[in-house]
C-alpha cells in the first residue's frame, strides 16, 4: 500500500517535472540550444508571483497572469538579446551565455529574497485532497499534472495541426531552407523562445504552489526536466510526460526504501536509461517538438 | 630555435610551429616558475595560501578550456570532478598515502572515473553533454554525502597533516600545487599542440570540412575528457590540502562550474594562453569583491554574459587577434609564394605572397 | 519592361569572390539557363537574388525595386522563389505540409513595385494538379520520397508563393535520366502558365531546349549572352570549359 501510494505520488510529482520539461525540450529541439537558465527562469517566476501576490496583495490570478505574459516578454528578449547575438562564434557559445545568466538569477534572487524558502499561498485549494481506494490525492498535484498534459497536448497540436507548427518544424529541420520557402527563421525562434520560457514560468509557479521554492533550486529543475526529456526520448512529447512521471515515481518510491535517497535514486534511474536505451523509452526519430 | 618543415614538391610551402615570441614566452614560463618556487621562502604563509589558491584556478581554467574551447566538450559538471579529487585525497591519507603524493594520485583516480563515466556522457550530444555532466556531478556530491567515513553531509577535515609545522605546511602544499600545475600547463600544451590538438582543432573550426576529410574525433574527446577531468580532481586535491576541510556541497557545488566557465570566457576560449589570463583576473577580481557574497558573483555572471556577447575572444583573443601575438606556439603558420593555379585565373589573386595562418580562432 | 535586373553584382564566400560584377535583366516569362563548369558561380548568383547569400557590391532589383538587402524569407513574398540544389525538403514534413509551407501568410510585405508583377497564379489545388504524383503522396513523409518525388515536392513548394521569378538549381542533379524527364515534364506546365525562370542545368542539350536565352558563366563573370535562335551549341561548349577566346558580351 505504501508502495503503491509512492507511485501515486510520484506520478502526480511527474506532472511538475513535464510542465519545466516541455520548454526545455521545445527550445532543444527547435533551436537546438540547451537553455541551461531553463529553471532559473522558472524560479524567477515563482518568486515574481510570489512578490506580487504576498508582496503586492494582487488577487492570485492576476498576479499569475502578469508574470506569465512577463515570462513571455522575457523569452522573445532572451532570443532578440542572447542568444540571436551570439551566433558566428564558437557553436556553444549560446549555451555557455544562458549558464552566465543562470547564475545571475539565482544569485540576484538571493539577495532580494534571502535564502528563506518561499511558497504561493493557495488557500484551501493547496491542501484540499480526496481518498481514492485509501490513497489521497492532492487536489493541488492532480491540478498541476493536469495543466501539465494540457500543455503538452496543446503544444503537440500546435506543431502538428497549425501554420505555425509547420513553420515551427521547417525551421527546426532546415532554418537556411526555411528562409527560402518565406519563413522568418528568426521570427519563428523567437516566438519558440518565448513560448518555451513562458512554459518554464508556468512551470515554476505550480512549482511553488506545490512545495517550498529557494531561489537556487531552479538548476535542480533543470536537471530533473533535463532527465525526462532523455529518459522519455527525445523529439516526443508523450515521452517527456512519461519520462517525467518514471522520474517522479524513481524519486518517490526512492524515498520510501529510504528518505535522504530519492534524488539519487532518480539520477540513477536516468544513467541507467541512457546506458540501457540512449535514444529514451519512446525514441522517435521523425516527430520533432 | 626554429622548427621548419619543408614539404618536398615545389612551389616552396613552410609550416612554421615556432616564432620569437614563443621562445620568449619559454624563456619567461621557465624564469616565472623558478622565482614562484621562491615564494615561500619569500613571503609570509597567507601569501603562499593565497597563491595556492591561484594555482588551482589555473589549473582549473586550463582544463576546463581543453575540453571546451579545444574538444568542443562543455562541462558543467567538471565539480564532480573537483569534489572526487579533493575527497580522493581525504581517503588516500586516511590508507596512510601521504597526502602531498595523494594529490597527483587523486588526478589519477579521476581519470580512472572519468573513462567509464565517458561512455555514458558520450552518448549525450552537444548542449545535453553539458546536463548530463552536472547530473554525474550531482550523483557524486549524493554518493559522497552518504559516506560516514568521509564526514557525510557535514564534512570532515584533512588531519595527516596537522602534525607539520604550518608554515612547511604551508610551502609544501604550496610547491605541490606549483608542480601540478606546470605538469598540467606542459601536458595540455604538449597534447593540444600533438596530431590530438591539432585534429580537435581542425573539427572545432569547421566540423562538415573536417569528417569529409575523414578526420573523426570521438577518441581524440575521450582522452581530452579523460585528462581534463583528472586535472579538476588535481585542483580539487590542491584546494583541501590548502583549506584542509572539505564539505560535500562545498566541494561539488556548481559555483565552481561558474568559475571555471568565467575564467575560460574572459579570459579566451579556444586559445591556449586564455584561460591563464582568466585565472588571474578572476583572483584579482576575488581578492577585491569576495565580500560582497551574491552580488559578486551576480557580476561574474553578467560580465561572462557580456563577454559572450561583445568580445566573445575573450581579453587574450581580443589582443591576440587585433595584434597577431602569439605566446604559446599552437599554431600552424602556412607560408607560400605564390598560389599554384590554372594560367588565367592566377592573375585574379590580389595577393602574391599570402600568407595564411590555421589557428581557427586568431 | 524588366523583371529582374541584376547590377554588377559581387558575392564573396570568405575571402574567395565567387560572382564578379555581374549584369543580368529578365524579362516576364523569360526562360534563362545559366551554363558555365562547376565553380563559375552560377548557384551562388541564384542565391544571392534569392537573398540566401549577401551582395558585397551592386543592387538586385526586382520589379523596379531595389531588393538588394532585402532577407531571403522577405523576397519569396516579393515574388523570387528558389529550388535549391539537392532539393533540401523538409524531412520530418509530410509531402502536402512541404507545400503549406511555402504558402505566405499574410499579405504580401513587399512594396507595391512587386504586387502588380505578372505571376503564374500557382496556389496548392493548382500544383496538386499539375504535379499527379504529389495528390498522390500528400501524407508521406518527405524524407521516405524517391529523387524524382522529392523533385517535385521543392518545385510545388516554391511554386505555391505564386513567384514572379522561378529560380531552378540543378534540378536534374543526383536524378536517373526518366525521372529527369518527369520532372521536365512537369516544368511544361510552369513555363507556360507566365513565370519567368533563370535555371541552373548541368545539361546543356537540355538548357538549349527548354530555355529562352542562355547565359555563360565562367570564373564569376558573365562571358555570353545570347538567345537561343542564336546560340551556337560548339560556342556554347567551348564557353562551358572555358576554352577559347572570351568574347565581352
Amino acid at each position: 500500500m505504501r508502495l503503491l501510494d509512492a507511485v501515486v505520488q510520484g506520478c502526480l510529482l511527474g506532472g511538475q517535472y513535464a510542465l519545466f520539461a516541455a520548454g526545455l525540450s521545445l527550445m532543444f529541439g527547435v533551436l537546438k540550444v540547451v537553455n541551461l537558465a531553463h529553471g532559473d527562469l522558472g524560479i524567477l517566476a515563482a518568486f515574481a508571483a510570489i512578490g506580487l501576490a504576498a508582496g503586492a496583495g494582487l488577487p492570485l490570478a492576476l498576479a499569475v497572469g502578469v508574470v506569465l505574459v512577463g515570462m513571455l516578454g522575457i523569452g522573445a528578449a532572451l532570443h532578440a538579446g542572447l542568444l540571436a547575438r551570439t551566433t558566428g562564434a564558437l557553436p556553444q557559445i549560446s549555451m555557455i551565455a544562458t549558464f552566465g545568466l543562470s547564475v545571475v538569477i539565482g544569485n540576484a534572487l538571493q539577495e532580494v529574497f534571502s535564502a528563506d524558502p518561499r511558497a504561493l499561498d493557495l488557500g484551501w485549494f493547496g491542501t484540499a485532497g480526496v481518498s481514492l481506494g485509501g490513497i489521497s490525492v492532492g487536489l493541488l498535484p492532480a491540478a498541476v499534472l493536469a495543466v501539465a498534459v494540457l500543455a503538452l497536448t496543446g503544444l503537440h497540436l500546435a506543431l502538428t495541426r497549425t501554420a505555425f507548427g509547420r513553420r515551427v518544424r521547417a525551421t527546426a529541420d532546415d532554418p537556411g531552407t526555411a528562409a527560402l520557402v518565406g519563413v522568418d527563421a528568426r521570427r519563428t525562434y523567437l516566438v519558440v523562445t518565448a513560448l518555451a520560457v513562458g512554459l518554464a514560468g508556468l512551470a515554476g509557479v505550480a512549482y511553488a504552489a506545490s512545495s517550498l521554492v529557494t531561489p537556487l533550486a531552479g538548476p535542480s529543475r533543470l536537471i530533473f526536466a533535463f532527465e525526462a526529456v532523455v529518459i522519455g526520448g527525445l523529439g516526443s512529447l508523450w515521452g517527456t510526460l512519461l519520462g517525467a512521471m518514471v522520474l517522479g515515481v524513481a524519486q518517490s518510491v526512492g524515498s520510501v526504501v529510504d528518505p535522504s535517497s530519492g534524488v539519487l535514486v532518480g539520477h540513477l534511474v536516468f544513467l541507467m536509461v541512457l546506458a540501457t536505451r540512449p535514444a529514451g523509452l519512446l525514441a522517435r526519430a521523425r516527430v520533432r517538438a | 630555435m626554429s622548427a621548419v618543415v619543408q614539404t618536398p614538391p615545389a612551389p616552396r610551402v613552410q609550416v612554421v610551429r615556432w616564432s620569437r615570441t614563443a621562445s620568449a614566452s619559454v624563456a619567461g614560463f621557465a624564469v616565472l616558475v623558478a622565482v614562484a618556487a621562491a615564494v615561500p621562502m619569500l613571503f609570509v604563509p597567507l601569501v603562499g595560501n593565497r597563491l595556492t589558491a591561484l594555482l588551482a584556478l589555473v589549473v582549473l581554467a586550463v582544463t576546463w578550456n581543453a575540453l571546451a574551447g579545444y574538444a568542443g566538450l562543455v562541462s558543467v559538471g567538471q565539480q564532480g570532478f573537483f569534489g572526487l579529487g579533493a575527497y580522493a585525497v581525504l581517503a588516500l591519507s586516511d590508507l596512510g598515502v601521504n597526502a602531498y603524493l595523494s594529490v597527483p594520485l587523486a588526478g589519477v583516480v579521476c581519470a580512472l572515473v572519468a573513462l567509464p563515466s565517458s561512455l555514458l556522457l558520450f552518448r549525450l550530444r552537444a548542449g545535453q553533454f553539458a546536463i548530463g555532466t552536472w547530473v554525474l556531478a550531482e550523483v557524486f556530491r549524493l554518493l559522497v554525502s552518504r559516506v560516514p567515513q568521509l564526514g557525510a553531509g557535514t564534512g570532515r577535515s584533512l588531519t595527516s597533516t596537522t602534525g607539520v609545522d604550518p608554515a612547511l605546511r604551508q610551502a609544501l602544499t604550496y610547491w605541490t600545487a606549483l608542480a601540478m600545475t606546470v605538469l598540467v600547463l606542459v601536458g595540455a600544451f604538449a597534447l593540444l599542440r600533438s596530431r590530438v590538438g591539432i585534429r580537435l582543432q581542425a573539427v572545432r573550426d569547421d566540423e562538415n570540412a573536417a569528417r569529409s576529410l575523414g578526420v573523426g574525433v570521438t577518441g581524440e574527446k575521450r582522452l581530452v575528457f579523460v585528462l581534463g577531468s583528472g586535472g579538476a580532481g588535481v585542483a580539487g586535491a590542491i584546494t583541501l590540502t590548502n583549506s584542509l576541510t572539505a564539505q560535500p556541497d562545498n566541494m561539488f557545488g556548481v559555483q565552481w562550474a561558474a568559475l571555471m566557465i568565467f575564467m575560460v570566457v574572459i579570459g579566451g576560449i579556444g586559445a591556449f594562453e586564455g584561460p591563464i589570463i582568466g585565472a588571474v583576473l578572476l583572483f584579482v577580481v576575488q581578492q577585491l569583491f569576495d565580500g560582497l557574497g551574491n552580488w559578486y558573483l551576480v557580476g561574474l555572471g553578467v560580465l561572462a554574459v557580456v563577454a559572450t556577447l561583445s568580445a566573445p575572444r575573450g581579453v587574450w583573443g581580443e589582443l591576440a587577434h587585433r595584434r597577431g601575438w602569439t605566446a604559446a606556439p599552437l599554431f600552424h603558420d602556412v607560408r607560400w609564394p605564390a598560389l599554384p593555379l590554372a594560367s588565367g585565373a592566377a592573375a585574379r589573386h590580389d595577393a602574391a605572397d599570402t600568407t595564411v595562418r590555421e589557428e581557427g580562432r586568431r | 519592361m524588366t523583371l529582374l535586373r541584376v547590377e554588377g553584382l559581387v558575392v564573396r564566400h570568405g575571402l574567395l569572390t565567387a560572382v564578379r560584377e555581374v549584369d543580368l535583366a529578365v524579362a516576364p516569362g523569360e526562360v534563362v539557363a545559366l551554363v558555365g563548369a562547376n565553380g563559375a558561380g552560377k548557384s551562388t548568383l541564384l542565391h544571392a537574388v534569392a537573398g540566401s547569400l549577401p551582395a558585397a557590391q551592386g543592387r538586385v532589383l526586382l520589379g523596379g525595386e531595389d531588393v538588394t538587402t532585402m532577407p531571403a524569407h522577405q523576397r519569396v513574398r516579393a515574388g523570387i522563389s528558389l529550388v535549391p540544389e539537392g532539393r533540401r525538403l523538409f524531412p520530418s514534413l509530410s509531402v502536402l505540409e512541404n507545400l503549406l509551407v511555402g504558402v505566405p501568410g499574410g499579405s504580401r510585405a513587399a512594396g507595391p513595385a512587386t504586387s502588380g508583377l505578372p505571376r503564374g497564379g500557382w496556389d496548392v489545388d493548382r500544383v496538386l494538379d499539375a504535379f499527379p504524383v504529389l495528390a498522390r503522396l500528400r501524407d508521406r513523409p518527405a524524407g521516405l520520397l524517391s529523387g524524382g518525388e522529392q523533385q517535385a515536392t521543392a518545385i510545388g513548394r516554391a511554386l505555391v508563393a505564386d513567384p514572379a521569378l522561378l529560380l531552378l538549381d540543378e534540378v536534374s542533379l543526383g536524378l536517373s535520366p526518366a525521372a529527369v524527364d518527369v520532372v521536365y515534364a512537369s516544368l511544361e506546365a510552369v513555363l507556360a502558365g507566365g513565370v519567368a525562370v533563370v535555371l541552373v542545368e548541368q545539361d546543356i542539350e537540355r538548357a538549349l531546349r527548354t530555355a529562352t536565352r542562355i547565359v555563360c558563366l565562367l570564373e564569376g563573370r558573365v562571358t555570353r549572352d545570347v538567345a537561343r535562335r542564336d546560340a551556337d551549341r560548339a560556342e556554347i561548349t567551348r564557353a562551358y570549359f572555358g576554352t577559347g577566346t572570351e568574347v565581352p558580351s
